[in-house]
């Protein structure tokens, strides 16, 4: 699917704050017991993607994929610079839009994400990688990292390091 | 995570401002029992007073409206009745998430540069 990207501007804060990707979207306000998602991450994600308070300067970006105007794909990421180590584009979130279930939008998403890391590098000259954390039950997740070239390079408590060359 | 804390502080804050308001409150009284005139100090007072008064009332629209916070927006980590626990879960999941651990790093580095020397 063909999506508009662009950074996240000031104007997509409020859009960012109503964004859907965690199924179900939305528990009822008012419950006796404490609220347990069914998928935890997604419901991590979604929080986040509403906490973004856009814009973000380099090294922190946020893309927003655009469908027909509606937000589609969030993607967050943001490089890691080491003095001495090779530096490191680390994928802080990659979220699709409820709307846009089975659509391939997160492909997209992470197809453009890779586009864009591989285009400027941020000027290294030095070999540079991308990885991102993956939770341990998300195997939908995994697969999709895997499909992408990552590979799972370490386990914590409860994510994964995936993590791919660029 | 920049975000929830600064949430965070705010809303404690506003917690802190609810504390003074009622102090103020006591220097209120005792100073309109003292004297009736307006005058340098009781001006002050007065400017004090509003502000608590502001502040008290984002207090309590924090208290009606729990799903929002101070500019109206969503804030979705104290949002759906959470306890605290889930709360303290949600904001370590953001740590989790969203900031690479020096661990975490260095892990990558070292697989990074043992695929670029292989």
């Amino acid at each position: 699917m063909d999506l508009s990207w662009s950074e996240a501007d000031h104007q997509a804060r409020g859009e960012l704050q109503s964004f859907e990707c965690a199924f179900p979207p939305k528990v009822s306000r008012y419950r006796v017991r404490p609220h347990r998602h069914p998928r935890p991450w997604q419901a991590t994600v979604q929080s986040y993607v509403r906490s973004l308070r856009t814009p973000y300067i380099d090294p922190d970006h946020v893309l927003i994929g655009r469908d027909e105007g509606k937000i589609a794909a969030v993607v967050a990421y943001c490089t890691v610079l080491d003095a001495v180590e090779p530096p490191g584009h680390f994928v802080k979130a990659i979220a699709r839009a409820n709307a846009y279930r089975g659509t391939g939008v997160a492909d997209s998403a992470m197809a453009e994400l890779l586009r864009r890391l591989r285009g400027d590098n941020n000027g290294f000259e030095v070999q540079s990688g991308v990885y991102g954390k993956v939770h341990s039950l998300n195997s939908s997740g995994r697969a999709y990292m895997r499909r992408h070239g990552f590979e799972a390079i370490d386990r914590d408590e409860d994510y994964e390091i995936w993590a791919r060359e660029l | 995570m920049f975000e929830y804390r600064t949430r965070q502080r705010r809303h404690y804050a506003c917690r802190a401002t609810l504390g003074l308001e009622v102090h103020l409150f006591f220097l209120g009284v005792l100073g309109a029992a003292r004297r009736f005139a307006i005058d340098k100090s009781s001006y002050l007072l007065i400017e004090l007073w509003s502000y608590a008064v502001v502040m008290s009332t984002l207090e309590l629209k924090s208290l009606v409206f729990p799903n929002r916070d101070i500019a109206g927006r969503d804030a979705e980590v104290g949002s759906d009745s959470l306890t605290d626990e889930e709360r303290l879960r949600i904001a370590t999941a953001y740590d989790d998430l969203t900031v690479p651990t020096p661990r975490e790093h260095a892990v990558f580095t070292r697989w990074l540069k043992q695929k670029s020397g292989s």
